[in-house]
């Protein structure tokens, strides 16, 4: 579905500095793939290098092999949504018409939502289990109530592929656990291909497919996720010595830090 | 499907926009600027009946003798019907403008006068007067450049997202330079004919010549109808510029857009009618407090509103203290300072 063809890409001001060199990674349909890094590793950049924000210096964004530098943004947008955190918004709004703006890229340059973007729209919030949110101003949600009503803007574009950036920042782990449920459901009931950066490497342990690892702008390792996190290459991937073990139900890997400075005989 | 009551005042029962609210919405302001223009009409130093008013204009059209008398012919409709036909044309493209920089820099607080747009426009007016009054409409084209350049300006300088409050201090900073350069153009020229047009600047409809007046009716007709087109856009830009993009929408276009057809309308506005302050601001907030942000809804009601406001503001300035006249932009900041204050408040929440 996506295909990311050794991606070379640096910022104007930070040359000659490479943000990414040459990243080469495929999403398929109905998998879940997660990015992970440190801080700064360009994982944030890859993701909108993916959705044609930013033009690599080289390499190819496809789309079902074909070069979205091909595409109108309309057409971008039909195929690919990109879920971030959203803040409050300055001007009063209700989830519905915030979900509605969805539906942009289906749209005539104005005119309006028809009732067949009002019931996808409502799907969409239904989908994200929002659909109680639907006519309450946007501004009044809680944080995860938000994502979840974001989440649901960007199924209104009927997407086949979702890109999530750090979706489930700031949210507690009810929240974390149920949005990545929400499109680990998503993905098995409509094929969606998802990649998502995030900083819960546990969480992704247990709901990617697969893992890509990425470290001052280039691919560490990638692959199944059982076979990508070992505690050798997390622990060089972070700096930090980090150990795996296995959750006591799902058998995922589960990942264990120590204290820094701290020392074994410490604990006496 | 769900049906509840929404929190917006009219148009109950669907949290988003639909036709029937919006086509609700634009007949009652239109009936109320009418009602208000007719009033307009017949208020003043010399009173004409409203009943007389609709045989003089049908009189004057189809060319047959007036039911007024001649000072009332000429008080009717070479004095008061431009000056309200100006009012209307300066208060729509003001709030129109100020609708659409508040979408684009997602900024309630933005206005063509408060982030010092209208500034730039009376400094190129100023300009032409000075220095190219010879070419014609060079003072609508140079206000225009001048509020294109301002935006420009203000734009870069109070770019911060976190802040809505960064953006306007950028503005009062542009707005106090420019009126700076004006007080120093003006009095170097010694000329007490350019006096009186910088006191003109401060918002004074009663001068208005008519090739003014038919570039902002122009300006207003054009520049309204292109950014409805880019009202769907708006909306979602005023949510966030990330996501519009990665949503379909071509930003960089919709922003240079935007933006120009704002300066145009400032520009037209402000060489026209003065820098006359708050419209820009006070009007798109109503429409959103009265039916919702969608702009689709808020920019044409804002164009409606607007002219309203001025023309109101308008018929205070010049029957309050009458026959004394107050500048009409004084009436306007009356109203909106505290409006102002009161949104800064709400966004500092």
């Amino acid at each position: 579905m996506l295909q990311l063809r050794d991606i070379h890409f640096s910022y104007p001001n930070q040359r000659p500095r490479e943000t990414i060199s040459g990243v080469t990674l495929d999403v398929r349909a109905g998998e879940m793939v997660a990015l992970l890094g440190p801080n700064g590793s360009g994982k944030s950049t890859l993701l909108s290098i993916a959705i044609g924000a930013l033009k690599p210096d080289s390499g190819d964004v496809l789309f079902d092999d074909e070069p979205i530098a091909g595409f109108s943004r309309r057409e971008i947008a039909q195929r690919m949504a990109m879920v971030a955190e959203q803040g409050a918004i300055r001007f009063p709004m209700t989830a519905l018409e915030y979900v509605l703006t969805g539906r942009y890229a289906y749209s005539t340059a104005f005119g309006f939502d028809s009732p067949r973007d009002v019931e996808i729209a409502m799907q969409s919030l239904g989908a994200a289990d929002a659909a109680q949110f639907a006519h309450r101003r946007f501004n009044q949600l809680s944080s995860g109530e938000r994502q979840r009503v974001t989440l649901a803007r960007s199924l209104a574009q009927q997407p086949r592929l979702l890109l999530l950036d750090e979706p489930t920042a700031n949210a507690d782990i009810a929240h974390q656990l149920s949005l990545l449920d929400l499109v680990r459901g998503l993905t098995r009931e409509r094929g969606l291909g998802v990649m998502i950066v995030t900083h819960e490497i546990n969480l992704a342990a247990e709901f990617a497919d697969r893992m890509a690892l990425i470290k001052d702008g280039r691919l560490v390792a990638c692959g199944a996720t059982r076979e990508v996190m070992t505690a050798e290459t997390l622990s060089e991937l972070f700096e930090t010595p980090l150990f795996v073990d296995h959750h006591p139900l799902s058998g995922s890997p589960v990942v264990w830090w120590m204290r820094t400075g701290s020392r074994i005989e410490d604990r006496g | 499907m769900y049906i509840m009551k929404t929190e917006t005042l009219i148009g109950q029962g669907k949290s988003y926009l639909t036709v029937r609210r919006a086509l609700i919405v634009i007949s009652v302001l239109l009936l109320a600027l009418l009602g208000f223009a007719v009033a307009a009409l017949s208020l003043g130093s010399e009173h004409v009946a409203a009943g007389q008013l609709f045989p003089a204009l049908i009189s004057k059209l189809i060319g047959t003798a007036s039911p007024l008398s001649r000072e009332q012919d000429v008080i009717i409709f070479s004095l008061r019907l431009p000056r309200i036909a100006m009012a209307i044309g300066v208060g729509a493209a003001l709030a129109v403008a100020g609708a659409g920089f508040q979408a684009l820099l997602r900024n309630p607080l933005a206005d063509p006068y408060v982030l010092g747009v209208s500034g730039g426009a009376a400094l190129g007016s100023i300009t032409a007067i000075i220095f190219a009054s010879g070419l014609s409409y060079s003072r609508p084209l140079f206000g225009f450049a001048g509020a294109a350049i301002a935006t420009l300006i203000v734009y870069r300088l109070g770019k911060r997202e976190d802040d809505p409050a960064h953006l306007v201090l950028a503005g009062v900073v542009m707005s106090t330079f420019l009126s700076s350069v004006i007080v120093l153009m003006t009095a170097m020229t010694d000329n007490v004919k350019l006096r009186n047009i910088t006191l003109w600047l401060l918002g004074d409809l009663s001068s208005g010549a008519v090739e003014g007046l038919i570039f902002v009716l122009i300006a207003v007709a054009v520049g309204a109808a292109i950014l409805v087109t880019q009202s769907r856009a708006l909306n979602l830009m005023m949510i966030g510029e990330r996501d519009a993009f990665a949503m379909g929408v071509e930003t960089a276009r919709v922003r240079w857009v935007v933006h120009l057809t704002a300066s145009l309308l400032t520009g037209a506005a402000v060489s026209a009618g003065g820098a006359i302050g708050y419209v820009g601001l006070v009007t798109p907030h109503l429409a959103r407090l009265a039916a919702g942000s969608d702009n689709r809804l808020v920019i044409p009601a804002s164009a409606i509103g607007g002219a309203l406001m001025v023309l109101i503001a308008d018929t205070i300035a010049r029957t309050a203290l009458a026959p004394r006249e107050l500048p009409t932009g004084a009436i306007t900041a009356l109203i909106g300072a505290p409006v102002f204050v009161y949104l800064l408040l709400k966004s500092r929440k």
